[in-house]
């Protein structure tokens, strides 16, 4: 039972460095920041496998307040690319 | 039984995340990548969320009290996530069209409607 969740932790982090190329080549700002947004997505679903993993609930809670700084900055983002902010 | 539902949710989390990524990669366009990129937060985060829901039906039925602690907060990060991810898909998009970014076939309808809907403002003036 805990190998599948181990697995699933490692393959989550491999898709959050594969998220990382698109940040390094992407065309424009708006992909950079899409990859960014993805990449918060991938490490709150990472830390919930890894509280399963480690039978640890509180790794739920800071799952949580990651989402809701990451939801945060990109919004701050978002307004920086759309050139309200100088 | 338990355990072969948790690693059927967990294999489907895994899949859609895997297939977000790839799309991630191999779609053409911004506004096409929206699409792949969303589905890593809808169904990917979704059937991760029901496998820890069933994880906590498990500890439940064996006489476990931890059961409440994984229910309830898997439960509110599954809200937050989904409430926090709509809206920032949402505004990135919007600042992706504010800024410019032009579409791959060239025709932009959003404008063309924004256009239209400016112009029945004037006439309603």
């Amino acid at each position: 039972m805990n190998d599948i969740f181990m697995v699933a932790a490692i393959i989550f982090v491999l898709l959050i460095f594969a998220c990382g190329v698109r940040i390094w080549r992407g065309p424009t700002n708006a992909d950079r920041m899409l990859a960014l947004d993805v990449i918060n997505i991938l490490v709150v679903i990472t830390m919930i496998t890894l509280s399963l993993w480690f039978e640890q609930p509180v790794i739920i809670d800071v799952a949580i307040v990651y989402a809701l700084l990451s939801f945060v900055g990109t919004l701050y983002v978002a307004k920086v690319i759309m050139g309200d902010l100088r | 039984m338990i355990d072969i539902l948790v690693t059927i949710c967990v294999a489907i989390s895994i899949i859609f995340s895997i297939l977000g990524v790839i799309g991630l990669f191999r779609f053409p366009d911004f506004y096409t990548r929206i699409h792949a990129a969303s589905i890593v937060g809808s169904l990917g985060l979704l059937f991760m969320g029901a496998a820890v829901l069933i994880y906590a039906g498990g500890l439940w039925i064996s006489g476990d009290e931890a059961w409440f602690n994984y229910g309830a907060h898997v439960i509110l990060a599954l809200l937050v996530m989904v409430i926090t991810g709509t809206t920032s898909m949402h505004a990135i998009a919007r600042s992706a069209h504010r800024s410019g970014v032009v579409p791959m076939g060239k025709i932009d309808a959003l404008k063309e409607d924004e256009t239209k809907m400016k112009q029945q403002e004037e006439r309603k003036k």
